[in-house]
């Protein structure tokens, strides 16, 4: 039996925007850090102090210059297949990050592409790729549509002289400055649906890569909403002003990050998958991937771990995440899925997990992924991962299958299947 | 004549330009020995390379597929050492490739229904993305490249050769290629300049090389010249040796660019030659051979000859400036003498010391190759008069 890893990352530091950590630290650090971490001692030494010392952003952003320093995407995800069986397939989702206002990548967003289509000729059977599209890449709607069709449509030949489709999916970002509403990705969504073809977007309350330009997020919070004929609410930009972190350039990070969840947060998603469960139309699948972030479930169920405006988060519909994703789940909306991804190594969250997937109504929506390489220290990944599947696997009497293969293998098949990816 | 030479002015500036070569020298083993240890020329040379074959009116980095592809990956093993050498023959079969074979032009060559006109599915495949391609330097430039590649290929009836026309184009490539690495190489010795003034700078702050205090020294030490102007006279193939290990021919230690020219006529001229010796080759390959040779087992040039380089003409040069009491080494550094209250602290003093460091570190921004070649001159012309 195949199994799924939904949620992985194998792009290298070629692949993001040369400022990128610009975005989320001082000016100066950044670079110092950039600098000091180009030379392979330098890595491991910056490593080291991060993860003992860094706490658990530390430890995540050791474990990012780690591997994101990597020679290419080949190297990365042949250490990710390293950490795994060999029964699991991995989908690696491709990021346009160069709208982000960071700059554009070394590698360019198209030369990001070239570069994991190297690695789906060599492992065709164990890399399903995710296309990342964002509104801005393209002038228009149809633009963006065309370019995809294009992009899904062209095969790829292997050694063998066999020809497969390079792409199994989409993937979209919208906390870096757009909504999953956006008039321009209309199209391309009328076009996943007819398709059936997955989309993966992510909804992890404060975490993740996010938009950290005030002037453009002042403008882009309230676009129109072409699903529906009313006015979308007004979203304001929430500001306060520190004026350390503005000396220091860090431009108010914690604000902007803040001010991003309107683009990821459930309630988003609502119209637009309204949308498509009218008429004839085919669901559109999305996946709402990290279940709202281990900590909006953690508080969810009582704990009083999390930052103080965690309860009740930042967005339109001041509600817990977690349960605005389980209310969507369960309100009988066709195509949507959410996975666990960033969240694997947080135990506590495992009873809560195992009650979903036993869940009548949407246990059959919940994916398997992990969010290579962005979680937590590589030389740990391992034992996650294991302790994960050994949990998991326990035999249930009442069901035939496992929990283990129902969230890795069954629930992600149904997720997968296409026009260009039919799973076993 | 010869005393022309003793006239203390001269011996004095001779002895000035032999303690700038012997301060260069060690600098530059200093700097190799970073530079090494950081991969740097390497770096240097792909983000040379990421900048040049960027383009933007197509989102794609052809840098960045040239240096992930199998061939050139294949060159480094790991992603902060970069290979530093890239024959320009590799670059063009390389760049060929990852043009004729993308994605995103594959798939709007997919649209476009016209015939193959070319018979070698790689050429049409590469002239095809030209022309879908969005219009970007790099694309201008090969497309250029192709055209008169195409106009040379013509034969005598105006039938094109396609054979011909492959090699043009590759041709083409190789020579722009290697136009582009000169530059590179040019970049590379400006910012090693810079980087040499500010080390000669700072290490002649710290132990006190500074040229104004050392004229004066050797102005009213007639001894310690003629000391010096000794130990180079009886060291200078020795030193000259050294100096050829850190540089061939240039101001700075650019040689790995530089020599990605030379590397491919010795790869040419010993596939050419394979199964002779050099003997049986002819005078001019056997000369072009063995210069090349040199040049590339200059090339191994390593972190620990770099090491073992500071360390030797450290000691050597410890040893003489003890020697003769050349007020030079931290003992003399003029803010230790001014905390041990040795001397006074004097605005006048301390502007004229860093004037001198200054000048010092002048001096090694030119390179100890320079220095030597100078005082190589210096010390004919005095064989000669002599």
């Amino acid at each position: 039996m195949i199994y799924y890893n939904v949620h992985t990352h194998i792009l290298t530091m070629g692949n993001i925007p040369k400022r990128f950590l610009n975005q989320y630290l001082p000016g100066p650090l950044a670079d110092a850090l950039d600098k000091l971490t180009n030379t392979k001692l330098g890595a491991y030494i910056f490593g080291i102090i991060l993860s003992l010392y860094g706490g658990s952003w530390g430890k995540q952003y050791a474990s990012f210059l780690k591997i994101g320093k990597s020679k290419s995407q080949m190297d990365v995800f042949e250490n990710l297949m390293e950490q795994y069986d060999e029964d699991i397939c991995f989908i690696a989702l491709t990021e346009n990050l160069e709208f982000l206002g960071g700059g554009s990548s070394p590698s360019g967003f198209e030369g990001q592409i070239e570069e994991i289509l190297e690695v789906k000729r060599r492992y065709p059977e164990r890399l399903l790729v995710f296309l990342g599209i964002d509104p801005r890449w393209k002038e228009n709607g149809p633009e963006l549509r065309d370019t995809i069709v294009r992009y899904f449509e062209t095969k790829i030949s292997l050694n063998n002289g066999k020809e497969i489709y390079p792409f199994a999916g989409l993937n979209i970002r919208p906390s870096t400055g757009f909504f999953p509403f956006d008039i321009r990705l209309k199209e391309s969504f009328e076009w996943a649906s007819e398709n059936k073809v997955p989309i993966m977007s992510h909804c992890y309350f404060m975490g993740g890569i996010f938009n950290n330009d005030e002037s453009y997020l002042r403008t882009a919070l309230n676009p129109i909403n072409p699903y529906t004929n009313e006015p979308s609410p007004f979203r304001k930009y929430f500001f306060k002003r520190d004026y350390l972190k503005w000396f220091l350039g860090h431009n108010n990070s914690f604000i902007n990050r803040m001010n991003c969840s309107y683009f990821i947060e459930p309630e988003a998603y609502r119209d637009l998958l309204g949308y498509f469960q009218k008429g004839k139309k085919n669901p559109l699948k999305i996946c709402l991937a990290h279940f709202g972030g281990a900590e909006q479930i953690l508080i969810s169920h009582g704990y009083e771990k999390g930052r103080k405006l965690d309860n009740p988060p930042f967005g339109i519909l001041p509600e817990n995440w977690y349960q605005q994703i389980k209310d969507l789940l369960s309100g009988g909306i066709k195509g949507l899925f959410t996975d666990i991804s960033f969240s694997l190594f947080e135990t506590a969250i495992f009873p809560y997990l195992k009650d979903n997937l036993n869940n009548p109504d949407f246990g059959d929506k919940i994916l398997f992924g992990d969010d290579y390489y962005l979680t937590e220290p590589s030389w740990k990944k391992k034992s996650t991962y294991k302790n994960f599947r050994e949990v998991f696997s326990a035999k249930n009497n009442a069901e035939s299958k496992t929990l283990w293969e129902k969230i890795a293998s069954e629930n992600p098949k149904n997720f997968l299947k296409s026009k260009y990816y039919l799973p076993e | 004549m010869t005393n022309f030479f003793n006239i203390p002015l001269v011996s004095t500036a001779i002895s000035i330009l032999i303690a700038w070569a012997l301060f260069s020298l060690f600098c530059s083993y200093f700097h190799e020995g970073i530079v090494q240890m950081k991969g740097e020329r390497g770096r240097f040379m792909r983000d040379q390379l990421f900048l040049q074959l960027k383009d933007k009116a197509n989102g794609i980095n052809w840098a960045s597929l040239v240096y992930t592809h199998g061939s050139i990956d294949t060159l480094s093993n790991d992603a902060s050492n970069p290979t530093p050498f890239i024959s320009a023959e590799q670059f063009t079969r390389t760049l060929i490739q990852v043009i004729a074979n993308n994605h995103a032009s594959c798939s709007l060559k997919n649209q476009d229904q016209n015939s193959s006109s070319y018979k070698s599915p790689i050429l049409n495949q590469f002239l095809k993305s030209l022309q879908v391609l969005k219009t970007s330097d790099i694309i201008l430039t090969l497309s250029q490249i192709s055209r008169e590649a195409e106009i040379k290929s013509l034969n005598d009836k105006g039938v094109l050769d396609e054979a011909k026309f492959f090699q043009e184009i590759q041709s083409g490539i190789q020579t722009w290629y290697q136009s582009l690495m000169l530059q590179v190489s040019n970049w590379y010795k400006s910012k090693t300049q810079q980087r040499l003034f500010i080390l000669g700078c700072l290490l002649g702050l710290v132990i006190n090389v500074d040229s104004l205090q050392l004229f004066s020294y050797f102005q009213n030490h007639p001894e310690s010249r003629n000391s010096l102007i000794q130990y180079y006279q009886s060291h200078q193939l020795e030193l000259q040796k050294q100096v050829d290990s850190l540089s061939q021919d240039s101001l700075v230690k650019a040689r790995t660019i530089e020599n990605c020219h030379c590397r491919d006529k010795f790869m040419i001229l010993t596939k050419a030659n394979q199964g002779k010796d050099t003997l049986a080759m002819s005078q001019k390959d056997s000369t072009m051979y063995a210069g090349y040779h040199k040049q590339i087992s200059l090339d191994t040039f390593s972190i620990h000859s770099a090491l073992t380089g500071v360390k030797t003409s450290a000691v050597k040069m410890d040893s003489l400036i003890q020697k003769e009491g050349v007020p030079i080494g931290i003992q003399y550094n003029y803010f230790l003498q001014v905390k041990k209250k040795m001397i006074k602290l004097k605005i006048t003093d301390l502007l004229l010391k860093l004037l001198g460091v200054l000048l010092s570190g002048l001096a090694v921004s030119f390179g100890a190759p320079f220095w030597f070649d100078a005082l190589k001159k210096a010390f004919s012309l005095k064989s000669y008069f002599s």
